[in-house]
């Protein structure tokens, strides 16, 4: 189940950056888009049995912007279960941060639509590249971008399989985390 | 009748009132394992409603998070969770647990020391069938869970014994002696809430069957009461149902309803024809990291030999947990069973500090004034319980 947790706030991370990157996307009109403020990057998972939830929470990423993609990482070690012990079995166990320290996220810039007024908002799901535990899969974004006075503020949500990913399903005296994780990103997005 | 119902429920709407002002945006709610996002009992417990057998899982978080650590914790708890710290290796099907909870009272020219709790609990799972039961002995007290009759010393107490099935992921049939699924399940006898509807673990359980239900955001559990058959003669046993079920909105908060009514045809305290109603609310919160906030109260519905009166109980803990593994408690309760007699409403505060010092060793220190049982016109009293809790 730590190990789980672990994994979860890892996806958390890669769905955050998917999010971030997303909303970067405006950025192809804006190269140079930076991350400000603080971001919110949560993952959500299950163990049973008992339905145990767990989450895990990292406000810690950074974006790069090549003029057509949008790339962000979060370091692993950034992600709190909210126990030490479980953040430590999912680091060292499972995503195995000493060789994949970071979840990332990747997205072309202009499948993004982004909004041009302020207070406008878009919405839409695109396609991007997770990768954890060293390990790329495509991933379906749904995403909320509204434009601020400097900016724009991304929500982003996905779905991802820790299996899909090469890491062991976590599983932790009798509690059995499920691989299907869900991640959240919240991200305001300035010209750089 | 209609406007004796308006006090109590005025006070219980007054309650719900004072819950819904408390709740913000982030909620937390079980002082110890809520606030990790333990909204559930089942991951620690046989029992999917909480209380007896720890799980193997309950167990290592009972090292892992409950207790206070003086180094960093860098490893699993390995053996030292185990039963007897891994001494006698059990079989995975089965499941052990002895638990020893004394208590001193320090009275004037004199202190008293009761054994509560000398249990060995056991728990065999196969596949999705669980049988579970306690056997322990006391030195005084649980008189509703003997199973010797001795009036002045010691005797042997069975205060669990039930076998359950899992038919689907969630669900849990079981049948037997358990405890009654009715409000905030604590170890904590003493609370009014535990005490005035006879929900308590120590000595409450009856004879019936339950379907309890668990998932991420709810959880239930309705019983069928047939009676405590370890209380003779059978007129004294009661009959009915008991039940609760709560929604957790958030993973730190959980708001929950509990009903019960039994019927008895001579009640173990008046000796009358009885129906006992009890219909209340609660909650569990965790508004800071460190702090938990429990709170429940009742309708109290009697009807003896024709007469029907009607009251409130109600009690409420804060729970701060500056350093894992202490705590520091304020507690407090009021209980008018009947608004119908003269006395004066119980009432009782004070506060508690509870460590959990060593794997498998607590100590708490109970101070407070009041009234210990819900007994009105009873004169308030200072009291103070010493109470040592040792588990294997």
């Amino acid at each position: 189940m730590i190990r789980s947790a672990l994994l979860a706030r890892r996806a958390a991370f890669a769905a955050a950056l998917v999010g971030l990157s997303l909303s970067l996307a405006p950025g192809l009109a804006h190269a140079g888009m930076t991350v400000s403020g603080k971001p919110k990057i949560s993952f959500f998972a299950t163990g049973s049995p008992g339905f145990l939830d767990i989450e895990g929470e990292s406000s810690t990423i950074t974006g790069t912007d090549d003029g057509t993609r949008l790339s962000f990482a979060v370091p692993m070690t950034s992600v709190s279960t909210g126990i030490d012990l479980r953040d430590g079995h999912m680091n060292n166990e499972y995503v195995k941060v000493a060789q994949f320290p970071n979840a990332t996220f990747s997205l072309a810039k202009a499948d993004v639509k982004w909004p041009a007024v302020l207070a406008e908002s878009t919405t839409g799901t695109v396609k991007g590249t997770f990768n954890v535990h060293g390990v790329d899969q495509p991933v379906d974004v749904t995403y909320t971008a509204k434009k601020s006075k400097t900016g724009y503020r991304v929500t982003a949500k996905f779905s991802f399989d820790v299996s899909a990913h090469g890491i062991a399903i976590p599983s932790y005296l009798g509690i059995t985390v499920d691989p299907k994780m869900k991640a959240d990103v919240q991200v305001d997005l300035v010209d750089g | 009748m209609a406007s004796s119902l308006r006090a109590p429920l005025r006070a219980l709407l007054a309650f719900g009132a004072l819950l819904l002002a408390f709740l913000p945006g982030q909620a937390h709610a079980y002082p110890w394992m809520i606030r990790h996002g333990y909204t559930n009992c089942a991951q620690c417990h046989v029992d999917p409603s909480g209380g007896g057998v720890l799980t193997d899982y309950g167990r290592g978080q009972g090292e892992i998070l409950v207790r206070t650590h003086y180094t960093k914790m860098e490893e699993s708890p390995g053996k030292s969770a185990d039963f007897l710290f891994g001494l006698v290796p059990l079989p995975d099907p089965l499941l052990l647990q002895a638990d020893v909870r004394g208590l001193v009272i320090p009275e004037p020219g004199n202190v008293r020391a009761i054994l509560m709790q000398g249990d060995l609990r056991a728990a065999v799972q196969a596949g999705p069938v669980i049988a579970t039961g306690t056997l322990g002995a006391v030195s005084a007290g649980a008189q509703g869970a003997w199973v010797t009759g001795s009036d002045a010393g010691w005797n042997l107490v069975a205060r669990e014994f039930w076998a359950g099935v899992t038919p689907a992921k969630g669900w849990m049939i079981k049948a037997g002696r358990m405890n009654l699924p009715y409000g905030i399940r604590s170890e904590n006898h003493i609370l009014y809430t535990r005490s005035v509807t006879r929900t308590t673990t120590n000595d409450d359980q009856q004879l019936g069957a339950s379907v309890a239900f668990t998932s991420k955001r709810f959880r239930a559990e309705v019983m069928g009461i047939a009676g405590n058959f370890q209380v003779r003669p059978d007129a004294f046993r009661e009959r009915g149902y008991s039940l609760y079920g709560t929604w957790a909105p958030e993973k730190t908060l959980e708001l929950g309803v509990s009903s019960l009514v039994t019927v008895a045809q001579a009640d173990v305290d008046t000796l009358a024809p009885r129906t006992r109603q009890a219909h209340g609310l609660f909650t569990r919160w965790a508004p800071l990291e460190q702090l938990g906030v429990l709170a429940e109260a009742s309708l109290l519905v009697s009807n003896d030999d024709g007469t029907t009166t009607r009251g409130v109980v109600g009690n409420a803990v804060l729970d701060w947990e500056p350093k894992q593994g202490v705590h520091l408690m304020g507690i407090g309760g009021y209980c008018d069973a009947s608004f119908a007699d003269q006395g004066s409403p119980a009432w009782t505060g004070g506060g508690a500090v509870q460590w959990f010092l060593a794997p498998r060793v607590d100590l708490r220190i109970d101070v407070f004034d009041g009234v210990l049982y819900c007994t009105p016109g009873a004169t308030a009293t200072p009291m103070g319980l010493l109470q040592g809790h040792v588990y294997l």
